[in-house]
């Protein structure tokens, strides 16, 4: 490898690194964490203006954190993330950071806990770099609803990057981290991996403990890693997956070594495409990259057989019914007593609350705790909550049954290339409709991962490999075994 | 003309665990400065998650028992939604449409006469904070907050409207409290609030065929002030309908000083409380095994006191789920067994 920290053309340079790579060179004493710290600081000074991915940098406490890291490898640690430069998505609570969920409401909140994500990744000694901007409350699929500046796509300034995980999708495209922590309530870190032509991975629901995960849509969040590569990607999930005793939601179920599954050819494997996935008003050029991405899995060894999962049309609906109803409890907290926003031009107890929630609230976070609101009201329970609960049975059972017959499913990411900063801000339905294809995925529970397919006008489209509760392995194993056989994940945008 | 009153009694009592409802915090708070027993779970911080304490789950099976209840098999804790500044997380964790157990009973004796009051249900909820209302020398009025108290495992006792009279009520609480003392499960008393009560009073003229709206009361904080509210709210029920006057359903706080009932504000209780299964909390299943266990657990000796009341272990277990509320699960015990998602809970968490 030919390993630069200047400016010259076609080296390699530090920031560029996977983690896999990094922790190479680190092992071997190539390179510092302080030397990989540095250069991805560096990288953030140059960029960060022409892309908006951080909700805050902090940097003394990463260089603290690297040269720890150093003395730790020094002391013999090789833990695979020691000393990697990373971003938290910001509704990861992170002791002593701010966690803004991108909104006013949490602007001056700072956590006085770890969530467990963080605990372990502060275990391997990772290097926090910052937090990453988001649709308010993950809240959206464009990071438009970010209630401080919207995050741009790498590829074309002028599009979104995706959401609600657009922050983390965009720092990793640009090498402004290594690799991040997002989550994943309907698509949000799959959609905006897709977009910005980088690895997203929702583990099963229970797989990743969601405490201090600030809650959006409790029966639907979970956390999960984007990175460059799926080496990566199993990289992060061997630190981060595990049994939570203080989730009651998370399994117990031993965590795999998921690094295992990195095999590079997918023989007798047996991959069903479900027709409901290419929607009507899906582009040509996106449907023409997927065929040929599933193609090349053919090649790989697989067999691919056309499939239906007709429920798939009502996932759309339970979700937008179940989601916000939680998020009507969830954000119910948010009142000004105790901490966060609280308005200071109220008259009466009742009045502060109104206020405080008024402000402190965006336009989308405010139509959800209305609409959730409604769903669970007397009179409306039965037909909207109670509905849509059976629903997401259904498609569970759909999934169930499609997973008797296959290893694993294939589909878009999304029906679209990035679209315009604006296109869809002012039309909740439309943006609602940009994550067709990955909320069912939520719906049922199940692991999905997104993995740069190809391009489109050039711009970025991602491939969606979905599979039965806890198979995150088959997952790796065919992202992987698509990515030794392509170099999609490969190309960056020119930054 | 001559009236009935009809009382229901809905009892909340702390439960003496080491540890609160869903976090580890000490539930020995009573001479603890404000706000010192507290943690980001009980704080409602973002982020965090609740955990069901075991040691509560087996106080209230314990307790249901031995007021006669069937325990459910299956059961589970829901959302309930009220916007209030002493409720750390805008909702209270409760339990809806599959309360822990249901239908029992409890014997007592009023003028020699012995009479079953029957139970509705038992359940758990958590307490929420304790709010202390100040006036400072200008005249201006605030609210502090302690937390101390939010998340203290609760026990909710429910009785059908079978009490008749305001010494029939005292007896009931007399009665009850000595079970939860005898099992050891709550030994704290009204005045500290770790044992409260509020009632439903209606009245019925003898020769009527209908109650009077249901009136609920609140703020009685020691047995002798339940039976003084029950008194005067049945009389002030009994001299307004014979004034022509119309009661309508209200939430009424007994005012101790003064020996009224007092109308709530309609704000403060007009409320909807859109109930949804809580998604942090796996449903439950409670294996006869284990109540069984609890039941010959219990003490084995009848109460003392003379009664001759002999709190019945005997396990009686049945499905006791009402269709309807299968259906509001979010997933059947049939889905669940075959697709092992948001797995029901059948392993117990920590007793604390
Ligand atoms: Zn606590």
């Amino acid at each position: 490898m030919n390993i630069a920290n200047s400016q010259e053309e076609g080296e390699l340079r530090l920031y560029q690194l996977t983690s896999h790579e990094a922790h190479e060179l680190l092992w071997k004493r190539e390179i510092s964490a302080l030397e990989l710290t540095e250069a991805v600081l560096g990288r953030i000074a140059q960029v960060e203006e022409q892309i908006h991915a951080f909700v805050t940098v902090t940097e003394d406490l990463a260089l603290m954190q690297a040269r720890e890291a150093d003395e730790r490898i020094r002391a013999g640690d090789a833990s695979p993330l020691v000393g990697i430069p990373t971003m938290i998505k910001d509704n990861i609570c992170t002791k002593g950071i701010a966690t803004t969920c991108s909104s006013r409401m949490l602007e001056n909140f700072v956590p006085p806990y770890d969530a467990t994500v963080m605990q372990r990744l502060n275990r391997e000694r990772a290097v926090i770099v910052g937090k990453g901007n988001m649709d308010e409350f993950a809240m959206g699929s464009s990071n438009e609803h970010s209630a401080f500046f919207p995050t741009r796509n790498p590829w074309d300034r002028e599009r979104v990057p995706g959401g609600s995980s657009g922050g983390p999708a965009v720092a990793v495209a640009t090498d402004e981290v290594i690799y991040a922590l997002g989550s994943d309530t309907g698509g949000s870190i799959r959609q905006p991996a897709g977009f910005c032509n980088v690895v997203g991975l929702k583990p099963t629901y229970g797989r990743v403990s969601r405490y201090g995960l600030v809650a959006f849509a409790s029966s639907l969040d979970q956390i999960g890693p984007l990175t460059k590569d799926v080496t990566d990607c199993a990289l992060v999930m061997n630190a981060i997956a595990c049994y939570d005793p203080r989730d009651s939601t998370s399994v117990p179920q031993p965590t795999p070594d998921y690094t295992k599954s990195l095999i590079p050819e997918l023989k007798g494997l047996r991959l069903g495409i479900p027709k409901e996935y290419f929607v009507r008003g899906m582009e040509a050029g996106v449907e023409q990259v997927i065929w040929d991405a599933i193609a090349k899995l053919e090649q790989l060894g697989a067999e691919v057989e056309e499939t239906s999962l007709p429920h798939t049309r009502y996932a759309l609906a339970a979700y937008y019914i179940i989601a916000p109803s939680e998020a009507s409890a969830n954000l119910a907290r948010y009142d000004g007593v105790k901490y966060g926003f609280s308005a200071s031009d109220a008259e009466s107890m009742w009045d502060a609350m109104d206020k405080t929630r008024q402000y402190g609230f965006g336009p989308e976070v405010k139509r959800r705790i209305i609409l959730g609101t409604y769903a669970l009201s007397a009179g409306y329970y039965d037909a909207y909550y109670l509905k849509a609960q059976k629903v997401r049975t259904l498609i569970r059972r759909e999934f169930e049954q499609a997973f008797e017959r296959f290893d694993a499913l294939v589909t878009p990411t999304s029906p679209t290339v990035p679209f315009k900063l604006g296109e869809k801000v002012e039309d909740p339905l439309q943006m609602y409709l940009s994550d067709v294809c990955t909320l069912p995925i939520n719906i049922a529970g199940i692991p999905g991962l997104s993995i740069p397919a190809g391009f489109s006008d050039g711009l970025p489209v991602g491939m969606q490999i979905l599979g039965k509760p806890f198979s995150e392995e088959t997952l790796i194993r065919i992202g992987f075994a698509y990515e030794q056989a392509t170099d999609w994940h490969k190309r960056r945008p020119p930054l | 003309m001559t009236y009935e009153t009809v009382i229901g009694l809905e009892v909340h009592a702390h439960l003496l665990t080491k540890s609160k409802m869903f976090c580890g915090c000490s539930t020995d708070y009573a001479n603890a400065p404000p706000n010192t027993h507290v943690c980001p779970i009980c704080l409602g911080m973002p982020g965090v998650l609740p955990v069901i304490n075991w040691k509560a789950m087996e106080y209230a099976v314990m307790t249901a028992l031995a007021l006669n209840c069937t325990i459910s098999e299956f059961t589970k804790f829901d959302r309930k939604n009220y916007p209030y500044p002493d409720l750390m997380k805008g909702y209270q964790i409760s339990q809806y449409d599959t309360p822990l157990s249901r239908n029992g009973w409890l014997e007592i004796e009023v003028d020699g006469k012995r009479g079953r009051i029957n139970i509705t249900r038992v359940h758990l909820e958590e307490d929420v904070a304790k709010l202390i209302h100040r006036t400072d020398p200008s005249g201006e009025s605030y609210s502090l907050v302690d937390v101390n108290r939010s998340g203290i495992p609760l026990l909710e006792i429910v009785s059908e409207p079978d009490i008749r009279s305001p010494e029939e009520a005292r007896q009931y609480l007399m009665k009850l409290r000595s079970i939860l003392q005898y099992l050891g499960v709550s030994t704290r008393n009204m005045e500290e609030g770790s044992f409260r009560c509020d009632a439903n009073v209606s009245i019925r003229g003898e020769d009527s065929p209908r109650y009077s709206a249901k009136i609920e009361v609140k703020n009685m904080n020691s047995f002798k002030a339940v039976y003084r509210a029950l008194e005067y709210e049945a009389e002030r029920q009994r001299k307004l309908l014979e004034e022509g006057g119309q009661l309508v359903q209200e939430t009424r706080n007994w005012v101790e000083e003064k020996g009224v009932t007092v109308a709530q504000r309609s704000k403060e209780y007009a409320h909807d409380y859109r109930y949804f299964p809580e998604p942090d909390l796996p449903p439950l299943v409670l294996s006869p095994a284990w109540v069984e266990e609890l039941s010959s657990a219990s003490p084995s000796s009848p109460m003392p006191g003379g009664s001759g009341l002999w709190p019945n272990m005997a396990c009686r277990f049945t499905m006791s789920i009402s269709s309807s509320a299968l259906k509001r699960l979010p997933l059947t015990l049939k889905a669940a067994s075959r697709f092992p998602l948001q797995a029901i809970g059948l392993r117990k968490g920590p007793r604390r």
